[in-house]
């Protein structure tokens, strides 16, 4: 079995495996002076504020309040760290090109910190489902692998159709440490998280997957030992997911996990299960044990150009700059992007860091000057693409716009990963045109749909018409014909117009 | 820490399929002299004064793109394809034609619908049959270990496989040669499998699809062709299978299309060599697959909503 995986691999060519092996050091937390609550989000919603300038919050306090009337759609937005609230302005966007967003800005007060503890600790096996829902939502908590979606709302939507509840503790990424520092430093709120979620969805098994052996080990090494703390040990698994970029793309862990294959676009709750981070799943226990809302989360920072790596624990809402200084990160000629590390963008050090931030790279000032060549349809990005796209052929669909061709080959499945920039010899961005044309895409369907909007209002408005003038006719019609088929009406018709008539010339009102 | 997955580049890829072609130039110079080094001279000259001067006339940033090397990939493979003491003006015109018809008109490295070299040898192939057919008696430095005087008559004006089609089908004279030339260019080609520098799929396929042709033409009655085991180490097929048919830009792109082509590949050279006219048939077998390339691609491209190769 062995022997052919290892012949397979040969076979098929799989980049080099880079996940590092030993995890970096934790950093010095951040301190920030400042901190930013963004009052809207890149889908549009928008929070509205529930604080006024001047007024003291502290930290965990909810500052905005989402304007969704669906339940659990826009958790509330929380003040991470004790503060005062400076100003409802507008601040720069994450993406340096974007406009300006709304939001909240809190000048942090020297106070220490309290998280707000209302209730004493809730053992999470006591909670009904829907108290563990409402206080997930409460918390403010959103996907940590870097989708940001309400957590709430997706277990919610999977409860009762789903029997496993996966905790995703696979890095997404090369060059990420966040998933491995929280089985170190909190396996326990990770598995209390697992079990609510398990709880909440009505799921009746709960996988911690990771990324290589020896992480299962530890992970039930740690397990052994939190045995007082953690009910239950044994109703959790821990199991391995191979590794292969990116190793920690949903559907990969669930097929590896459950054997269940998931179709691109079919939600996870399709197959039974529900996919948590395991960010998130440790966000959930605080939420659920201690009412204790989501203010900060680890973030591993990378600088290409001196010994600054590791991973850091951020108030949500720091501002990139104070994350730097902080990090004594020089800024000056450096390009610094934030999120996954394939998947990361350029971005204002201005904007604040949030909960979708997983890592910051820092890279040495101009992007590497390498000239791009010519694709010679070498193949390496088919065999190394993990949804089995053939990129070199969608990348001539996006080159000539051919909307046609880029869907026949699936461009809709491109999860962006960039595998296939990494392997090209001819160094190509092949990504960043999938983004493009993915995102051209999506703009066409858009006025497509406006475009047929207008239309569906044109003709019902053209079928209102005609109906009404058909009305009229018959109306007519049947008035010509009920005088016509009863002569004694008629002449009285006619007697009264002629009535009518006379008492107009006489100037009275007829009677 | 950061994530090291740096691929290797085009030119450093085209430096490579160069030096694996290395063992095989030198077992055909070792076998025929300096005929054939002369060869390599010319064929490289003329691809770099070919490229140089249609990325000039295109107004393409010349340095940059000669860099890429698949010009004097093209040079080389042509140079070598052709029998020593081929005219060297003809195989100047061969190389500067297959990279002008058979790539620049296309629009360059990565549009190219043919194999430029096999553009450069069909051409050739057809403006000189007789040239072509006719490799001169082996006389470089360690020609005497392969033949005797005797047999170096029996040689001369005859590729082994034409002189196996003809005369007695017994043993063709020097055997031994063409396997140590084929030997010598399978050994820079199992170089660039095992650096990972080729779709393995393409020479099995290739490899496959001659074979298995040549043993239904055995089982074929009446026929009496050449044992199907001596298609391996006959003719070019070394170096055909190893650095022709593996040329990713005139072959599909799709998986399953590729093994297809490169089966069909096989099968058609089997066929040429048993029924043809020509005694290899690998150039155009190449050049027919390569036009039917993106018809493959095309068929065999996994349907809307479905991916082909790993599950996601």
């Amino acid at each position: 079995m062995k022997m052919l995986r290892t012949v397979k691999q040969w076979w098929t060519l799989r980049p080099p495996e880079t996940a590092g092996a030993e995890s970096p050091p934790i950093l010095a937390p951040v301190r920030p002076e400042r901190l930013i609550v963004p009052l809207t989000d890149p889908e549009g919603a928008v929070w509205e504020p529930v604080v006024a300038p001047g007024e003291a919050v502290t930290g965990g306090q909810v500052v905005a309040r989402g304007t969704d009337p669906t339940p659990f759609a826009q958790p509330p937005r929380h003040a991470a760290l004790n503060a005062v609230v400076e100003a409802l302005e507008t601040v720069p966007a994450p993406h340096p090109a974007a406009p300006g967003i709304p939001a909240v800005t809190l000048r942090v007060t020297q106070t220490p910190e309290t998280i707000p503890s209302t209730s004493p600790p809730d053992p999470v096996g006591d909670a009904m489902p829907d108290t563990i829902l409402r206080r997930i939502h409460e918390a403010g908590i959103v996907g940590l692998g870097g989708a940001l979606f309400p957590t709430a709302l997706k277990l919610s939507r999977a409860r009762g159709c789903v029997d496993t509840v996966i905790v995703n503790a696979v890095e997404c990424d090369p060059g990420l440490h966040n998933d491995a520092i929280l089985l170190e430093h909190g396996i326990a709120a990770v598995l209390d998280g697992a079990r609510a979620a398990a709880r909440a969805t009505g799921a009746t098994t709960a996988v911690l997957a990771v990324q290589d052996p020896l992480k299962a080990r530890q992970c039930r090494d740690a397990m052994r030992a939190h045995a007082h703390a953690v009910a239950s040990a044994d109703e959790i698994q821990v199991r391995t997911v191979a590794g292969g970029y990116p190793e920690g793309y949903e559907a990969r862990v669930i097929e590896a996990v459950t054997g269940r294959l998931r179709a691109p676009h079919e939600s996870s709750s399709e197959c039974g299960v529900v996919c948590l981070n395991a960010a998130t799943a440790a966000a959930i226990a605080g939420a659920v044990s201690q009412e204790a809302p989501l203010t900060r989360r680890w973030i591993t920072v990378s600088d290409a150009r001196s010994s600054v790596h590791g991973v850091v624990s951020v108030p949500l809402g720091t501002p990139l700059h104070t994350l730097l200084a902080h990090l004594a990160a020089p800024t000056h000629d450096a390009r610094v992007r934030v999120g996954p590390w394939r998947m990361a963008t350029s971005a204002s050090l201005d904007a604040p860091v949030l909960a979708d931030a997983l890592g910051v790279w820092i890279d040495a000032g101009a992007p590497p000057d390498e000239a791009e060549r010519p694709c010679i349809r070498c193949g390496a990005c088919a065999d190394t693409c993990p949804v089995g796209l053939l990129p070199q052929e969608l990348l001539r669909a996006a080159l000539s716009d051919d909307d046609a061709l880029a869907d026949a080959l699936n461009l809709d499945h491109c999860l962006r990963c960039g595998a296939c920039d990494a392997v090209c010899p001819s160094r190509i961005p092949l990504t960043a045109w999938f983004r493009h044309a993915q995102d051209r895409q999506a703009q066409r369907a858009d006025e497509a749909e406006a475009a047929d909007r207008a239309r569906q209002r044109y003709e019902a408005h053209q079928a209102r018409v005609t109906r009404r003038t058909r009305e009229r006719e018959e109306a007519r019609r049947r008035r010509r014909e009920a005088a016509r088929s009863d002569p004694a009406a008629q002449k009285a018709t006619v007697a009264a117009a002629v009535a009518r008539a006379r008492a107009r010339k006489k100037g009275t009102p007829p009677s | 820490m950061k994530p090291a997955v740096s691929p290797p580049r085009t030119s450093a890829i085209m430096v490579q399929v160069t030096a694996a072609l290395l063992p095989g130039a030198a077992a055909l110079y070792a076998l025929f002299g300096t005929a054939v080094a002369l060869q390599l001279t010319v064929g490289v000259l003329a691809a770099v004064a070919a490229e140089t001067a249609a990325l000039a006339l295109r107004r393409q940033p010349v340095g940059q793109t000669l860099q890429d090397g698949s010009a004097v990939v093209t040079g080389v493979i042509v140079a070598l394809a052709l029998p020593p003491d081929f005219p060297l003006y003809a195989t100047a015109i061969g190389v500067v034609l297959g990279l002008w018809l058979g790539k620049h008109a296309y629009g360059g490295l990565g549009h190219n619908v043919f194999n430029p070299a096999m553009v450069g040898y069909a051409l050739l192939l057809l403006a000189e049959p007789a040239a072509i057919a006719q490799w001169p008696a082996p006389d470089g430095p360690v020609a005497g270990w392969f033949l005797n005087a005797a047999n170096a008559d029996a040689w001369t004006h005859a590729t082994p496989l034409a002189a196996a089609e003809g005369a007695a089908r017994a043993e063709a004279p020097g055997t031994a040669v063409w396997i140590a030339l084929n030997g010598a260019f399978a050994l820079g080609g199992l170089y660039l499998t095992a650096r990972g520098l080729l779709d393995r799929r393409l020479p099995v396929g290739a490899l496959a699809g001659l074979i298995g042709t040549a043993l239904l033409i055995q089982a074929v009655p009446g026929t009496d062709p050449l044992p199907a085991i001596s298609h391996i180490y006959l003719g070019a097929t070394a170096l055909v299978i190893f650095f022709v048919v593996t040329d990713p830009v005139s072959a599909p792109a799709d998986p399953r299309a590729r093994w297809v082509y490169a089966v069909g590949i096989g099968a058609t050279t089997a066929v040429i060599r048993e029924w043809g006219a020509h005694p290899d048939g690998w150039a155009y077998a190449i050049l027919i697959f390569n036009a039917t390339a993106p018809l493959l691609d095309r068929l065999l491209r996994p349907g809307r909503g479905r991916t082909s190769g790993r599950a996601p």
